[in-house]
Formats: C-alpha cells, structure tokens, sequence
C-alpha cells in the first residue's frame, strides 16, 4: 500500500504526494502527457528528443544539471510513446532546488540552435548504439509498423528514421514547447518525510504563478480491427533466429487488461511458467521464450516471442509457440497456477516498490492513467481474474487474424 | 499562496554524511556466520550467500557459471521443475551472479513465504545434483546468448580490454570460447561445488524485516553447508598490452576503452583515483561527456570508472562513438588525460564532484536490499559498514593537488582498445 494525497492547482497542474518516513531522500517527478504518439507521421522521433531538449538549461537556471549535482542529487528522463518522465532525487534538504530547476524550465527553456544542433547528434548516436548497430535493433520498427497501419504506435519513440531527427527545425522544438509542455499537462508527484501539507505547499509556491497554457493533444486515429493474419520476414547478420508473435488486445484501462497480463504470467512468467517447461526444456525448439503485454494506454499489443534452437525450423517453432496460446482457450487453468501467477503477481509488486523513486513514479503512472486508486487496487483485480476469465479473453485475442508474425532470420 | 522568486537559485544543503547502520553478526557452535542489517518499512526478508567460488577458481571454462547457475536445476529431492514450481508459487526472487572473485545466490522472499523460501535454499545449497540433461540444455543456452552479445562492440570490447590490461592467459583476464561449452560436464560442476561451496568458503548476509527469529532460522539454514577450506590461489602479475584493435567490418559505431590495471579497494590512492574517475567521466557534467557528447556529439555516452577486484583492481574509460570520430575522440580522451594531469580542478568542480558521489552513495544505501549489497562488498573487503565513513571523510578531504599527483602516477602506460570498423 502507497499512501498518497493529491491536489490539482488552479492552473490545472496535478500534485500528487507520498510521505515516506523511513528515507532522507526525496524524490521530484514530473510526467507530460506527451509521447512518441503524438508526433506527426512525418517528423517522428520528436518527442524523445525534445526529452533531450529539457536539459539544455532556463531562463533562471542556465545549467539544469549543475545545481543539482551540486546538491548530491541526480536526475534523469524517459520517453515512451505514451508520455515523457522526468526524474530527480536529492537529499531531502534540497528538495526546493529540483522544484526550482522543474518549474523553470516547464515556462522559460533555453531553445537554440546550438543545443539542438548537438542533441540531435547525440540522439542520432542514440539511434546508432541501440537500433543500428546491435543485433536485433531494428526489430520493434519492422513489428510495429506490420501491426500498427494506422494508429501512431506504428513507430518506436528514437523514431522512424535517424533523417527524422537531423530534419528538426528550430520552429517545430518552440512549437512542441508550446504546444504540450503547460500544467494543465502534467503531473507532478513529490515525496520524501514531509508532512502532506508541506508537500502541496512547496509544489505550488513553485509552480502555481504558471499561466502557460498549451493545445489540447489531438485525438487519435483509432486502429481498425484486424482482419487477416500479417507476416513479416527481416533478414540481418544475428547468430540465431527470432520468432515474435504479436496480437492486438485491448488498452490500459480496458477491463481485458488485468486478464491478458495474467495469461502471460501463466505463459511465461518464471521458470515454472507453460513456455519455458515446453518448448525450453521438454521440446527444446527455443533457447529462451517470453510472453508479455505491451502496456500502452492505447489498445496495445499481446507478445509471445523466441530465441529458436540451432537447426530448428522457426516455422515449426512458431507453430508450437502458438499452439501453447490456442490451448489457453481450449482447456481451464487449474486454481494452483492461477494462485501461482497472483502471488508472484504480488510479490512482483512489492519489491517494486521498494524504493521512494519507484513510489513516486508509480504514483505519478497511474494519476496520468486517469485513476490514481489502481496504484493499490490492482492487486486485488488480479486477483479476481477467474479461469473463465481467461478461457473467453484468450478465445477473443488469439486469432490468427488478430496477429502480426515477424521472422528475424539469418542472412 | 506567495510563490516564490524564480530568479533566486534556493540554498543548498551540501551533505557531509551518510548515514549507515553496521551489520551484528552471529555465530554458530559450529561456525556457522550470518550477519545483519534489519530495516523495518516493508515485510520482506533478502539473503545473500556469498562464495569464494569465481572464474578465478576454476580449472576447466565456465564452470563457476554453470555451477552457480545450475544449483537450482535438480537436487535429490526436486527435479528442475519442481524447484521452479516453489519459486514462482511463493513469488520468491531468486537470483545467482558470478564475477572473477565471487559467487553470490540470493533470495527475497514475503516474510510470511520465508519458511518456504529457506527449504529452497537450504536444498540447494546442500544437494543439488547437476544432472546431465540439464546441463545439455542450459550449455546451448548460453552459447547461443553468447553469441549473440559477441556480435556488440560493447561487448568485444570489454573482453578484449580485461586481456590488454591483464592478459590473455591471467585469471583476471582470459575469456574463452563458446565451443568450451560443448566440454563442459556434469562432473566438472560436482567437483566445483564439492571444493568451494562449503561453510569455511562462504558467508551470508541479511536483511529486511527480522522478526520472530529469521537470523537464527538462516543460521539453522547456513549451518548445515558441509564444512572445507577456504579457496586460496594465487594471482600472477599483469602483463599488459598497449593497443588492441579489433576490426568489425559492418559496425556504424567504435567501442572504445582505455585504462590500466590498478589494485584494490583498500589502496591508499583508491579513493583519489574514483575522484579522478567521477572528474573525468562519472555523472552527466563530468569532462568527458561534456568534450564527447555535449560539445560534440560524437556519442551517446561516455563513462570513467574504478573497478575493484579482491586482488586487483582497473580504471577505464569506456564509450561508443560515431565511427567516423573514431580518432577524434580518442584524441580528445587523451587531452582530456593529459589536463587532469597538468591543472588544478577547480575547487567549485571539486565540490560537485564530492556531493555527486556522496550523493550517489545516499542513494545506493537507501532501501533495505541496498543496503545488503554495500554489506556484502565491505566483507569481501575484509571491513564493516563503518568503512563507509572513511571513505566519505577521504572523499571530503581531497584535495585539487591530490588529484594531480595521483593523476601522474597512474594515468600513464594505459591500454587502448578500438573495435569497430577499420
């Protein structure tokens, strides 16, 4: 259990807050609800490195990192396509200075040409370590853009292209500011030994002056049903052949949710788990195999995936890979596995919250969600996930023509 | 509400301390030690059996991983799946790791599983059986997730650096290849276990909530490890290499590493040099992200550390860059050497450079597993948790001048190893 207050400020800014008694750090995070998602097809990638952007220092505060280093801190930032993160811990002494450097650079960023200029080198080398030049990296752009044909998570957030990023003016980067960077877009969680009132009152002393107001996002377009089974083959030089399976299921807050989480827990999580027991050790067609849920807010997707054995045909691979799906649908989960998943479930979610940062991050996620509740409720929906549950979920997703298929083979 | 004035920076608290709490420590009639740390905010229990079981040790390829790795895949009284089964039924954490000195097996449990959670690991510890056709699987296993990371420049290049700096044939040094799975037997990891996986080789540290007698249940637990010697060997003078260049036709990015072997962590110059690590490449305004990435743009990283070994122990400057800046950046690297040999940091890049660690080290020690891991390491280094004070008051006490001295008598003689496109 979290325990947590939240506040929203006059100016639309959402404060959520957690004290936390045991600990002499604090943590500052902010999440903007603005995400790979929200990019023009044209110029994707954006988002992520406008993340980058954030750091190049304010009106008030020219380095963002300096002070916060001096003040034993750290900070850092994520983008997904969802929603961009941005984190810092101090000592809880210094709390004021993370407030500080947030607030400044949500109304006064430094933007020129010479900050862009470079960070769209650095994200090009970003693009190069992770995408480029690593076995594999390329594999979410193929995937996505099979599944997704019109919805924007048919590219991953570095983006489609690295021509995307070195393509970004001046104009778009003061533009995405204005446009999606304003508190009535964010959501602020602060923590640490505090008392509740404290918390808001140093939040707000920070931020409620803020006037700046955005665009609201535009509305998505909304990814038809799927109607015929997709394949896709990609061939680079990688010692082993890779098999991924992807379904479409529904969003975050969709009542299939917590159901389709729990069938990946049944198919894959832990060694003891349906695909790791049968095609790992009994039938040794996979080195490794995995099956998870992508977690996008928007209707994402369900993924079993592979590393196939030496000398075994990937297509046989695959066939046996989703004969284990198929067989969620046909026969009823025993009560023993089930309990199995929920208490894993549970212990999962324990040691993560172990940490303050990983509280206010948790926090903060599911404030964006739109019910803050499920930060301690979500056990207990897991927990009333019924092998009925599953058998109707599994018959309604794993279709084949609700599935992409990609081959990453050898060259 | 009164907001505040944005144009006045807020006062900072530069932290002097850390607060740290020692470890107690109980024995058994027979020998048996576990020590422990309690932290009370959550209902979960961490333990940690620490062997003196690494690479180091063994006499035939792979055989500390596999041993490690393999404790939980059949013992006398479960097969593999069996074990699986209890893990994941309790939601226990199970987690082993090896490096060149050490094999560690941790578990983290609810407390209300920790009975569970203390049968597993007590038959593990005491009656695994490594049976063959596990260790068919687990073999192909790792030589294909070997291949795999030795297609990364990152990769080739940390195996090719421990080799520069040390040697291809030194315990600290070697790696082998991935054909020496198809070797590797049953026997050769009974043996191991047999040897180094005994009471006298061996200590368990805790924590987490510790009612109702958890320390003398681990204790019961650790006290039926067979009793042996403690693992003794050797260590050969390193015998280094100037460059090594590594082609890979394809790559778009170079790994590059730079550095030399030092020693351990109980060096007087130890401390200065992780100063000089941090100045150079440890947190986000240090030098060398600065020149590489922030001015240039040549690459998305660039890191300097102190690593520590039980006998040895390296600095490395370690980054991946745009293969056409290939040069460049190992020319600005060694400016960037050659000034923090030559001039005096600055006191006001000498003060952030001090709060970044102590910073850092706030951050590792909170939170109850945290705590167990800096533990861990402070025993492998034959100290307490009290060590942590000395090294923050070394920290404080260093000095621009400090830096220059140690700067000169270590940075010289380094290793360069290139692996990308030529």
């Amino acid at each position: 259990m979290i325990d947590y207050r939240r506040k929203v400020l006059s100016n639309g800014l959402t404060v959520v807050a957690h004290r936390d008694t045991a600990t002499r750090m604090s943590v500052v995070n902010i999440i903007y609800k603005v995400g790979a998602r929200n990019e023009n097809p044209e110029k994707t990638g954006f988002a992520h490195l406008f993340e980058h952007l954030m750091f190049s220092g304010s009106k008030n505060a020219p380095s963002f990192d300096i002070p916060i280093q001096v003040a034993a801190g750290e900070n850092n930032a994520f983008t997904n396509n969802d929603y961009t993160d941005f984190y810092i811990t101090m000592p809880k002494e210094n709390i004021d200075t993370a407030l500080w450097l947030e607030s400044d650079r949500m109304t006064d960023l430094n933007i020129n040409d010479e900050s862009l200029d470079i960070q769209k080198k650095v994200v090009v080398e970003e693009f190069n370590e992770r995408y480029i030049n690593k076995p594999y990296g390329d594999l979410w752009h193929k995937l996505r853009s099979a599944a997704y044909k019109v919805h924007p998570y048919s590219w991953p957030t570095i983006g489609k292209t690295p021509d995307h990023i070195k393509n970004a003016s001046l104009d778009d980067v003061r533009d995405f500011y204005r446009r999606h960077y304003y508190p009535a877009n964010a959501i602020i969680a602060v923590a640490g030994d505090y008392e509740y009132d404290e918390m808001f009152d140093m939040v707000e002393s920070r931020f409620g002056h803020i006037t700046k107001q955005g665009e609201p996002s535009a509305v998505l377009p909304i990814e038809p049903p799927q109607s015929n089974a997709r394949e896709v083959t990609v061939y680079g030089d990688v010692p082993a052949a890779l098999v991924y399976v992807a379904y479409k299921i529904g969003g975050r807050l969709s009542p299939d949710f917590v159901v389709c989480d729990t069938i990946s827990d049944l198919l894959s999580n832990g060694n003891s788990s349906r695909l790791y027991q049968s095609l790992v050790k009994k039938e040794p067609l996979f080195t490794s195999v995995n099956a998870y849920i992508t977690g996008d807010i928007d209707p994402g997707l369900f993924i079993a995936c592979g590393q196939v054995a030496d000398g075994v045909d990937p297509r046989k691979a695959k066939d046996a890979l989703v004969e284990q799906l198929k067989a969620m649908s046909c026969e009823k989960v025993g009560l023993y596995e089930l309990t199995k998943v929920q208490n894993k479930f549970e212990s999962n979610t324990l040691f993560g919250e172990v940490n303050i940062m990983d509280k206010a991050m948790n926090l903060c996620f599911y404030e964006m969600l739109g019910d803050i509740s499920l930060v301690n409720n979500e056990l207990s929906m897991y927990r009333s996930v019924t092998p009925d549950m599953i058998i109707d979920t599994s018959a309604d997703i794993f279709r084949d023509e609700n599935s992409t298929t990609l081959y990453y083979l050898k060259k | 509400m009164k907001y505040k004035d944005q144009s006045q920076q807020p006062q900072i608290v530069i932290p002097k301390d850390v607060d740290v709490l020692n470890f107690n420590t109980v024995k058994s009639p027979s020998g048996a030690v576990v020590h422990y740390v309690e932290s009370t905010e959550l209902d979960v229990v961490r333990i940690s059996v620490v062997f003196r079981a690494g690479v180091r040790y063994q006499s035939h390829p792979f055989t500390a991983s596999a041993t490690v790795n393999m404790l939980a895949e059949g013992t006398t009284l479960h097969t593999s799946e069996q074990l699986s089964e209890t893990l994941d039924y309790y939601g226990i954490y199970y987690n082993t790791s090896v490096d060149r000195d050490y094999s560690i097996v941790t578990v983290c449990c609810l407390s209300k599983f920790l009975a569970e959670t203390l049968s597993f690991l007590e038959e593990i510890l005491t009656s695994p059986t490594f049976p063959e056709n596990e260790l068919e699987i687990y073999a192909s296993k790792r030589k294909q997730s070997l291949a795999i990371q030795r297609t990364k420049v990152d990769v080739m290049a940390a195996e090719a650096f421990w080799k520069a700096i040390y040697g291809e044939k030194h315990p600290y040094g070697y790696s082998s290849e991935a054909s020496e799975y198809d070797t590797l037997t049953s026997e050769h990891l009974k043996d191991f276990f047999k040897k180094y996986y005994t009471l006298d080789n061996s200590f368990t540290v805790i924590s987490g909530k510790l009612k109702d007698d958890v320390v003398e249940k681990v204790l019961r637990v650790v006290d039926k490890l067979p009793r042996g010697e403690r693992a003794t060997g050797t260590i050969p003078s390193a015998v280094s290499v100037t460059e090594m260049r590594v082609n890979k036709k394809e790559a778009v990015q170079s790994a590059i590493r730079i550095g030399r072997a030092l020693f351990p962590s109980n060096h007087p110059d130890y401390v200065t040099m992780q100063v000089i690590a941090t100045v150079l490449g440890g947190y986000f305004s240090s030098r060398l992200v600065q020149n590489l990435r922030e001015d240039k743009g040549y690459t998305y990283g660039a890191f300097a550390q102190v690593n520590c070994l039980e006998e040895s122990g390296y600095f490395v400057i370690t980054t991946q860059v745009a293969s056409e800046y290939t040069q460049a950046s190992i020319d600005e690297i060694f400016k960037e050497i050659e000034i923090i040999k030559n001039e005096l940091v600055s006191e006001d890049e000498l003060n952030m450079v001090k709060s970044v660690m102590i910073g850092e080290m706030m951050r590792i020690l909170d939170g109850p597993f945290g705590i167990c891991d800096v533990t861990i390491e402070n025993l492998q280094n034959n100290t307490d948790n009290r060590h942590i004070s000395d090294i923050v008051n070394k920290i404080n006490n260093t000095t621009p001048e400090m830096i220059i001295e140690a700067a000169n008598k270590y940075l010289n003689d380094l290793s360069l190893v290139v692996v990308g496109k030529e």
